[in-house]
């Protein structure tokens, strides 16, 4: 839990009930929202990383939070049987799928809205907007787009299930995130949505960046842009290597 | 416990479990002469590393095994460098025509089905026809103790061709195209396949009809060279060696390796040659099994450099 967590987790003890007045639609300066660490570094020893999200609630309010990680194209393949032999045939390619999709909501999410607004709002897996950029075959494309889903939360990546925010007090919330290793690097999103009896009051949206950092860049800058080096690098690696196990157990 | 994170991979993965699945590897390397790719990539795949990934740095770990299984191969004297030089020339050949295959097959789109064709009937033949050849062996040493194993010769076609040489280390007087001519062939599976040396040893074991001592030591000098151009080109074209990954399996991998090299000098070489065929035939039908069999998870995902 950093520093600036527990500031504000003072500083809204403390605070006088005056934000708790009749509530009017809230603008971005009135909500209150936050995430522990905005920038996650991956050295040698990354295996994931925890950060919580935290803020205030809306009188008699709900919230409901989506981590949202960097966007790429990925091409979905189906195995299918050709003259005896099960192949990759089919291929759907979808534009923009998040590398990381995690939720979580102060109550159970068909609680707090309506099942079209969630549509509307893109949230939840069952609910992301995958746009398609090239499929082999139109028809059956709910089947690759749950595939897809299926796969990528069965890897850490989605959380299939939102999670409960803790509530204190019935105006504070804290909820814990977990960023496995093998979530994507880049610029992550964090959504706050703060609900009234089911109608929106606001939106923030903060940034968190997970990168590498110290060797882990370096390795990946090299691979990059001097391909030719790292080449060069990793055969004198394994040159030098080999030659040493074979002095050294010659010795002994 | 003591992940290490794979820069390329982008993934983190046990230390102690690379450096145990590398000292296997390795081991296998030294021991037959061959550089276990076709056994470390579907591990590496099965521990989540993406595949792309798993093929290139494969590659650059078998160049250290190769490298240290050499070396204590060279100790025992038991490389015929000439005899590899020649097949080097040939290889270097060999993989340019395989790269211009392997590009022809991915435009016409059936690059999966003839890798997997090849695979299958490849690695099963060759392993079928080595496993009863070293099993009737074996069986008739188990009868007649006494008995000698016969003696090996080259095929009759291939004592015809022309620009006979003698290689002295291996006691064979051949024509040096024969030499050429199996590392063209070694370059190109290995471009299309990623065989390595495991075409290679079968060969000249039977078509050269090298002493066996020989055999593991020359093929692991030529697989350095094979492997070692496979690392750059997967580096320079694609980015897909994860020079992490590969340092975790290396440092399990050259011991190994040594290990491996250790022991091929003590095994009967009948013996060895019916472990090879039996691994062979194992991987030849687990694929066959991979290809005919309804997968539980038909899909899968890659991303796609936009």
């Amino acid at each position: 839990m950093s520093l600036r967590l527990i500031v504000l987790l003072v500083l809204l003890a403390f605070a006088p009930p005056a934000i708790a007045q009749e509530s009017p639609a809230l603008t971005a300066d009135d909500i209150i929202a936050d995430v522990s660490d905005r920038r996650i570094a991956i050295t040698v020893g990354f295996s994931g990383a925890d950060t919580t999200l935290f803020g205030a609630l809306p009188e008699n309010g709900d919230v409901i939070l989506t981590v949202t990680g960097p966007e790429s194209v990925v091409r979905v393949r189906r195995k299918e049987r050709t003259l005896g032999v099960w192949l990759n045939q089919g291929m759907v390619e979808y534009d923009k799928v998040p590398g990381f999709y995690w939720i979580a909501a102060s109550r159970p999410l068909a609680d707090i809205a309506p099942d079209s607004w969630l549509t509307a709002q893109h949230l939840g897996v069952d609910h992301l907007r995958f746009i398609i950029r090239n499929a082999s075959n139109y028809l059956d494309l709910a089947t690759f787009r749950k595939a897809l889903i299926d796969l990528r939360i069965e890897e850490g990546l989605f959380l299939a299930e939102p999670a409960l925010a803790s509530v204190m007090g019935g105006r504070l919330y804290r909820a814990d995130v977990h960023i496995p290793a093998n979530a994507p690097t880049g610029d992550y999103t964090v959504t706050t949505y703060l609900l009234q009896a089911g109608e929106l009051v606001g939106t923030q949206k903060t940034s968190l960046t997970l990168r590498k950092e110290g060797s882990m860049a370096d390795v990946s800058v090299i691979a990059e842009d001097y391909a030719v080096v790292y080449a060069i690098l990793a055969l004198v690696l394994a040159l030098l290597a080999g030659w040493s196990s074979a002095t050294l157990l010659q010795r002994s | 416990m003591f992940q290490v994170y794979l820069p390329i991979a982008e993934m983190a993965l046990s230390a102690p479990l690379l450096i145990i699945i590398g000292g296997c590897i390795g081991f296998l390397s030294g021991f037959f002469g061959i550089s276990g790719g076709f056994l470390l990539t579907p591990l590496l795949i099965f521990v989540g590393v993406p595949p792309a990934i798993a093929v290139g740095t494969q590659a650059n770990q078998a160049v250290a095994s190769a490298c240290a299984g050499m070396l204590g191969h060279r100790r025992r004297r038991n490389v015929d460098f000439r005899l590899a030089l020649y097949m080097l020339a040939g290889s270097a050949g060999g993989t340019l025509v395989g790269s211009w295959v392997f590009g022809w097959l991915q435009e016409i789109g059936q690059i999966d089905f003839i890798i997997a064709l090849l695979y299958v009937t490849l690695l099963g033949s060759i392993g079928g026809i080595m496993l009863l050849e070293s099993s009737r062996l074996l069986l008739r040493q188990r009868d007649n103790p006494a008995a000698t194993p016969p003696i090996r010769r080259v095929p009759e076609l291939l004592q015809k061709l022309p620009f006979k040489i003698i290689f002295p280390t291996s006691g064979l007087e051949i024509s040096l195209l024969v030499p050429v001519l199996l590392g063209f062939f070694t370059g190109v599976t290995t471009v299309i396949l990623g065989l390595g040396g495991s075409l290679l040893v079968p060969a000249m074991i039977y078509l050269l009809a090298m002493p066996t001592a020989l055999v593991a030591g020359t093929s692991l000098f030529q697989v350095i060279f094979t492997s070692g151009a496979a690392t750059a080109l997967h580096a320079i074209n694609h980015q897909n060696v994860d020079i992490v990954l590969a340092l975790a399996l290396m440092v399990g991998a050259v011991i190994g390796a040594q290990v491996g090299a250790r022991f091929a000098g003590r095994i009967r070489p009948d013996l060895a040659r019916w472990l090879l065929a039996l691994i062979l035939l194992g991987i030849a039908v687990k694929l066959f099994f991979d290809l005919t069999v309804p997968p539980d998870m038909p899909f899968s995902w890659e991303a796609v450099p936009s």
